[in-house]
């Protein structure tokens, strides 16, 4: 995607849009007062229409499904809106979809956990006749998905005992928890799609060209089929002409499924305007009926219906499976200037009214909640679908994209304080300072960790040498906590988690794990024998080794039996019609271009606290020798009872994320040796190398759950690095740049990404001057191979006092790793980590 | 080297102590007692033990291991208290306690271990036009460090900073000059007497020695400690006025004011001193406002630090 011609932007004027309208004021307080509840209404439109297709290819099956629930979908249109377009007809209504969770379904209905509270300061309701509903068809579900199939598989592989290696929420079909709790996580498959491998990331093409269009092009294709034939694969034989063609009408009736659910949109606000509130308001709710009778179906004429369109379309593609997150919003400053740019030129729209279009557009994905009650409960913020939006970057010919659009939606965000979607900025050379320093404003305005600071080159080169042209490199996003993806790849592999520290842990204990009280990786040698902290690592390395081959193994398995969501949605394929059409196929079957960006992710957990744990051990055992090895296992295995002066000396010794080269070079080996040990093996599918990610926050609450002392200080069961990069909490002494040294040590270029967080005292850029530093440091943390970076403002009186008056802070946003939370619903152990974080103030 | 390298602290990312992103070395010593002063654990030239009574159990365990006996904990909320007559400095009880309540202000150094600490951030100096600023105390009681440090420094080809008293002799100062790119200079009161008051020393020496500066041609930038009450009167407006205009007749010389405020109030606590000025009122933005006009409206560049 090419750079518009840049022209002179007035960041004064789009600044002082910052207030919130009347208008947005009421409708951000009816979102904030409005319970989360739960509905069943996809659910029981979905397991009916798919139920009546027996026999049907899943693709036609899941089309009609999918056209199901369009139908049947409850509308809402509140007072004061200008963009429509929502999951139900509840503010915060969270669908459940038992078709991706059923056993998870039946066990918190025994559990009575759609009734409970979903954390301390926030509930879940689920009525009795939902109840039921949900229970009917999760019964349906968790018989016909084949979940057995990798169970049995995996048992008959790699033996019962590989199940002692996994957490609950590692089953992929998430049909038979073996666990309640979590007992080992030393991996498990994140599963955004749940039921499927991997995920799409999407460009909204469709919602730029119109549904009418991807309807032509996909009937010009069965046309010519007709006439001339399919194309099969000589290598594959797929697929088969009626595969073909059952895909090809499933995307038809997709199309159509939007197109009529935006038309009874425009039917309510065409019914509504007659009754309308004022003349006003009248006014407004006809513009909205026109916007819906044209758009997704036509082309967008202009700024209002782009940013409708868009949003029509990211609510269909979350409609289809309601539980799916991390549905991205794509460049949106890129896809939604040109729209812009012509209206202003035409003197039909102001800075202004853009902001205030692009506030009800955010509250309205804001409005979107999960619900996943096992497991991110106690992981991080509920409600959380994490659909970024990426801004800014180059474009082939090295040419700034930032625009005025770029500003806009940075106005917009820094204005209505929601915890998502974070937007990223893809930095670079070109980008102007004073770009970077109204993005440095809105952070310390937003106060939630937004915008979030990415290197925009690395981002770009890192697939160059696969052989993928420049121009689809340079066209790129982040998805998730966070990675991020070439638009061209579609779709991405399946995910596992190694988690590193407990790992660390089992060879501290010469395989043995203290926790399951097995042994579950090999004899590496007994910790009481070893003479030097080398010992140690040599040991880690080899349980590193063994369990990066189960997981493969256990991959291979799992990937080889998992059907149906993702790999058979005609609805995706509509996204990516123009390789639809041409393969036949979904990206995740192989209908894809470039399948070597399918390879699996291993995301590692942890490269921090193993590296903090063996400077404990070089420091405390072998250089001061405090205690002898033994002595330091007993007080660990204690849990440091009646050790503490051991726990001060471990947790005194050099920390990572402190530009000490004591501990920075252990960081840096044990990520240059991972790297070689992770990599050793092919993913089993595409047979390319496995790609590494050291992220992200989401699982460091829950990893650390299941892990003991170590000898970096940390207590049992505490949290560990709450990003792939951060330092222990409240460990980064040195200030910004020294923990931006320590990040910036080892090679990040293998990654696809890599987590860190910094505090900032809002006295670091409260002026101009100040932020002209602030902006120099991201610049030169980026030149120096940094990757991500999210700085965090804010007093730590502000964060205790809402500890104490939830009720006064709603607004006050916290990030946790890659996310955003709304700090008063974070659980209380999380709030305590927040406030012990170093605040680096000067 | 008659000075032991003296420092109390390296710290990172500072934007307040000249140009750019900068890494400022505290030299521990001064001879001025400015009653206003924010670092107390910076006035004298020897080490001395600081308690971190937020953090102290008030397990006892210093007081008895202490083979001076001059740690002692009394009456009922079990606060320590050091006799610094007594103390030594041995550190046996900040290396004995378990909470890490207590340690030592004040570590001997080398010019090169300080200048690898600095050298790290240099990419950031680099790309913001920072660099390094000594501080203090007063860091032209050990002058011979300084001026090896800086020319160190300097050779390696980070811009150099000096915040100073000034109070020092001729000699001194002659040492650090040819390696200072900037000198951050304090003027507290152009009034001797309550110089002098407020301060335990005369201004003559400070003065001359800004002269010197001006005349070798180095660059200065004025700092004005703005203690409402102390040196906040007409009168020594006035004389700061006329001073920074015969000042800026020989080269541009802005002036930063520093507002007083509290923020060392707990290291007074650590290191068991008195704050004569722990209650005074933080001036208002408004009053430094009016003052920053008053010095504006004469030609002098002026900045009000923030803190």
């Amino acid at each position: 995607m090419k750079a518009v011609i840049q022209r002179p932007v007035d960041a004064d004027a789009i600044w002082a849009c910052g207030e919130m309208s009347p208008r947005l004021v009421d409708l951000r307080k009816q979102w904030e007062d409005a319970p989360v509840s739960i509905v069943g209404d996809s659910s029981v439109s979905f397991t009916k229409a798919y139920r009546e297709r027996e026999g049907l290819p899943i693709s036609l099956r899941f089309a009609y499904a999918f056209k199901q629930i369009m139908d049947d979908s409850k509308l809402l249109i509140r007072e004061g809106e200008l963009i429509v377009g929502q999951m139900n007809d509840k503010i915060r209504g969270v669908d459940i979809f038992t078709a991706e969770c059923p056993q998870s379904v039946l066990n918190n209905i025994a559990q009575g956990s759609f009734d409970r509270k979903m954390s301390e300061t926030s509930s879940a309701l689920c009525d009795e006749e939902t109840t039921r509903i949900l229970k009917e068809d999760a019964e349906y579900w968790v018989k016909y998905i084949p979940v057995h199939d990798s169970m049995s598989s995996l048992i008959h592989e790699l033996g019962p005992e590989h199940m002692d290696l996994m957490m609950d929420r590692s089953m992929v079909y998430d049909g038979i928890p073996l666990r309640a709790e979590p007992e080992m996580g030393i991996w498990g498959p994140t599963n955004p799609p749940r039921l499927g491998r991997g995920r799409s990331l999407y460009r909204f093409e469709p919602a730029k060209i119109g549904l009418k269009r991807v309807k032509e092009l996909v009937q010009a294709e069965l046309d010519r089929m007709d006439k001339e034939g399919s194309f099969m694969s000589p290598i594959t034989n797929r697929p088969t002409p009626w595969e073909k063609k059952a895909l090809l009408k499933g995307m038809i009736i997709c199309c159509d499924a939007v197109i009529d659910w935006a038309h009874r949109y425009a039917d309510l606000a065409e019914e509504m305007a007659k009754t309308a509130s004022s003349p006003e308001r009248k006014a407004e709710l006809e513009r909205i009926a026109s916007n819906c009778r044209w758009v997704p179906e036509n082309a967008p004429r202009d700024y209002w219906e782009a940013l409708q369109s868009i949003r029509f379309i990211h609510v269909a593609v979350q409609k289809e499976q309601p539980m799916r997150k991390e549905t991205a919003l794509n460049r949106m400053d890129q896809d939604l200037y040109p729209y812009y740019i012509k209206d202003k030129d035409e003197g039909k729209i102001t800075p202004e009214f853009a902001i205030e279009l692009f506030n009800c557009f955010l509250l309205k994905v804001r409005e979107g909640e999960a619900f996943d009650p096992e497991a991110r409960a106690m992981r991080h913020s509920q409600g959380t679908l994490l659909p970024n939006v990426t801004i800014c970057g180059m474009d082939e010919d090295d040419n700034d994209c930032t625009n005025e659009m770029s500003y806009i939606i940075l106005r917009s965000m820094a204005t209505m304080k929601f915890s998502e979607p974070t937007i990223y900025i893809r930095v670079h050379d070109k980008m102007s300072t004073d770009f970077l320093k109204f993005a440095i404003k809105a952070n310390m305005e937003h106060q939630g960790g937004c915008p979030a600071f990415l290197n925009d080159k690395q981002g770009t080169d890192r697939f160059l040498e696969y052989g993928i042209p420049k121009e689809l490199c340079c066209d790129w996003q982040t998805s998730g906590c966070l990675g991020y993806h070439l638009n061209c790849a579609q779709h991405i592999g399946g995910f596992m988690h190694l988690n590193l520290v407990k790992i660390f842990e089992i060879a501290l204990h010469d395989g043995y794990d203290p926790r399951t009280k097995k042994q579950l990786g090999p004899h590496t040698g007994k910790f009481e024998d070893m003479k030097s902290m080398e010992d140690l690592e040599q040991a880690y390395y080899k349980q590193l080794d063994y369990f990066a081959d189960r997981m493969n193994k256990d991959y291979e398995i799992r990937q080889s039996n998992e059907i149906v969501c993702t790999l058979e949605s005609a609805l995706n394929c509509v996204m990516y019609y123009d390789t639809a059409i041409s393969y036949g196929m979904n990206p995740s079957r192989g209908g894809t271009p470039y399948p070597v960006l399918a390879s699996m992710w291993v995301g590692e957990r942890g490269t921090t606290d193993v590296a903090d744990s063996l400077a404990g051990v070089k420091k405390v055992v072998f250089e001061d020798k405090k205690c002898t090895p033994a002595e330091l296992l007993k007080a660990i295995d204690a849990n440091w009872e009646g050790y503490e002066e051991l726990k001060q000396e471990c947790l005194h010794a050099p920390k990572y994320g402190n530009d000490n080269d004591y501990v920075d070079e252990v960081f840096k080996r044990i990520t240059d040796n991972g790297i070689q040990i992770m990599q050793k093996r092919p993913d089993p599918i595409t047979g390319t190398k496995p790609l590494l990610f050291k992220g992200a926050a989401s699982a460091h609450m829950y990893f650390g759950r299941v892990i003991g002392a170590l000898p970096n200080g940390r207590v049992s069961g505490t949290p560990i690095n709450d990003g792939g990069v951060s330092a222990m909490a409240g460990m980064d002494l040195n200030g910004p740049t020294a923990l931006l040294n320590s990040a910036a040590k080892f090679d990040s270029r293998v990654y696809m990404g890599n987590v860190l967080n910094m505090k900032m005292s809002h006295e670091n850029m409260d002026t101009d001057a100040k932020r002209n530093l602030v902006a120099a440091m991201i610049r030169t943390y980026i030149k120096k191979g940094g990757w991500h970076l999210q700085i965090n403002v804010h007093s730590q009186e502000e964060l205790i006092d809402a500890r104490k008056n939830p009720e006064e802070h709603q607004d006050l946003l916290v990030r946790v790793g890659g996310y955003s939370a709304n700090y008063v619903d974070l659980p209380y152990a999380l709030q305590d980590e927040i406030i012990q974080r170093t605040s680096h103030t000067t | 080297m008659s000075e032991n390298n003296l420092i109390y602290d390296i710290q990172k990312f500072c934007l307040d102590d000249g140009p750019g992103i900068r890494t400022t070395v505290f030299f521990k010593g001064c001879p001025l007692r400015c009653k206003w002063c924010a670092n107390p654990e910076s006035q004298s030239k020897e080490q001395e033990i600081g308690h971190h009574y937020t953090i102290c159990r008030a397990c006892g365990k210093c007081v008895s291991i202490c083979p001076q006996e001059a740690v002692t904990m009394i009456g009922g909320d079990k606060k320590i208290t050091i006799d610094r007559a007594k103390c030594m400095v041995c550190a046996t009880c900040a290396n004995g306690c378990i909470q890490r309540a207590l340690s030592v202000y004040g570590y001997s150094t080398t010019v090169e271990d300080v200048f690898k600490e600095v050298n790290k951030d240099r990419d950031y100096y680099e790309s913001t036009g920072g660099g390094v600023t000594l501080s203090g105390g007063e860091v032209l009681m050990q002058a011979d460090f300084a001026a090896a440090l800086l020319k160190r420094c300097k050779e390696a080809g980070i811009h150099t900073c000096v915040e100073t008293s000034g109070y020092a002799t001729e000699a001194q100062l002659e040492k650090i000059i040819p390696y200072v790119d900037l000198f951050l200079y304090d003027l507290k009161s152009l009034n001797n007497e309550v110089h002098k008051e407020w301060t335990g020393c005369s201004n003559e020496p400070i003065l001359s020695n800004l002269d010197l500066i001006m005349d070798s041609g180095a660059k200065v930038v004025i700092r004005f400690p703005y203690i409402p009450g102390v040196n906040d009167t007409e009168e020594n407006l006035d004389l700061m006025r006329d001073k920074l205009r015969e000042l800026n007749r020989k080269a541009p010389v802005p002036i930063e004011i520093m507002p007083y405020h509290n923020y060392g109030t707990g290291k007074y606590l650590m290191t068991h001193r008195e704050y004569e000025l722990a209650q005074l009122e933080r001036p208002s933005l408004e009053k430094l406002e009016e003052v920053k006009r008053f010095f504006a409206d004469a030609g002098i560049s002026c900045v009000i630090l923030k803190n």
